[in-house]
């Protein structure tokens, strides 16, 4: 029996993020539901909504995104790295060596974000809008990765995309 | 975050402020909530970690579902399945944690690397070894020799805060026995003082 790993989703009260959060939600992860105070409202129906729709979900609400990184084994940044560089300050001590999935709608990398948590493996994902309203994720440059960080952003970009 | 691992090598190894900044760079820090896995029989342990923070036990469980306890991991301790690690097999112990932890984990990639950069690490890790083999015979020989008195009030002398700490039905799995027979030895200890 494998260990539930735990995924923190930075900016989870988004749309993106909550889109994110709701695919998840069927994997078999702890998911950790991060965002800024102001949004708690948000986060919590969007945590009530999961409950309600799958009740052995194992979930949390953390306003810190220190804390959401540092209890969990994958991060999931859902937020423009450049505007929340407050944030990403606060992750870089705990997520040395963590894989970091940079979600964005810019198919490129981005190496501003990796310059300032230059200990993370980040990886990069571009997100589409289809014209059905559906979100398609795909990895950026899948070759740049090592192979054990890319078959384990593969394998949650599969999931993300159900 | 890393004052307990630092303050532990300084006691067997001297390393440079450099040395110090490099390390940290192989080592993830994770939270673990209590009850939460560090790692479940089937699965390769891929990590050694180091508790910050907290109360780990490493068990294995019978065909019957009875828990074994293997050893506990506290503030200071390495934890990890060392042939699992080592070898990259499937491991038939758990790792959970007794109470809320902050470790300090490294795979065995940065495990190797760090030796090869840092070598006071690579001495610092025989030590720990040695002590190990050490400690585990002479379990091996008081599981053989002594009695289930004898081995408490081992345990209680030399880990008194520990006793306190871990709850008795895991101390009885430790020592081999059950928690009724524990019981028994200790009120027989409170009786004779």
């Amino acid at each position: 029996m494998a260990c539930t790993r735990s995924l923190a989703i930075i900016g989870a009260a988004s749309v993106w993020g909550s889109n994110i959060s709701r695919a998840l939600a069927a994997a078999n992860y702890r998911l950790l539901l991060m965002d800024e105070a102001s949004f708690h409202q948000e986060l919590l129906l969007l945590f009530n909504a999961l409950m309600q729709s799958n009740i052995s979900l194992n979930a949390d609400l953390i306003t810190c995104s220190k804390e959401a990184s540092w209890e969990a084994d994958i991060i999931l940044l859902v937020v423009d790295a450049r505007k929340e560089k407050d944030w990403i300050g606060k992750m870089k001590e705990v997520v040395t060596q963590k894989i970091i999935i940079n979600i964005s709608a810019e198919e490129k990398m981005d190496n501003e974000l990796q310059q300032l948590l230059p200990y993370a493996k980040i990886v990069q994902v571009v997100a589409e809008e289809k014209a059905d309203g559906n979100l398609v994720f795909k990895i950026v440059q899948p070759e740049t990765y090592d192979q054990e960080v890319l078959n384990t952003a593969t394998h949650l970009v599969t999931q993300m995309n159900v | 975050m890393f004052d307990v691992l630092f303050s532990h090598i300084s006691e067997k190894v001297v390393l440079t402020s450099t040395e110090e900044l490099l390390i940290k760079t192989y080592f993830s820090p994770k939270k673990l909530r209590k009850k939460q896995y560090l790692l479940q029989d089937g699965e390769v342990c891929k990590y050694l970690a180091f508790v910050e923070k907290g109360l780990l036990r490493y068990y294995t469980v019978d065909d019957k579902g009875y828990e074994h306890m293997i050893h506990f991991a506290w503030e200071g301790w390495w934890i990890a399945d060392t042939y699992s690690f080592l070898s990259g097999d499937v491991s038939t112990y758990n790792i959970d944690a007794i109470e809320d932890a902050e470790l300090l984990m490294i795979t065995l990639q940065g495990f190797e690397e760090m030796m090869e950069k840092v070598p006071s690490m690579e001495r610092y890790f025989r030590i720990l070894f040695q002590n190990n083999i050490i400690s585990k015979e002479r379990r091996l020989i008081s599981s053989i020799a002594h009695s289930a008195e004898e081995r408490y009030v081992a345990l209680a002398t030399s880990n008194p805060k520990l006793v306190q700490r871990i709850p008795q039905n895991l101390i009885a799995s430790y020592l081999g026995i059950t928690p009724e027979t524990l019981s028994r030895i200790r009120k027989n200890i409170t009786h004779k003082r």
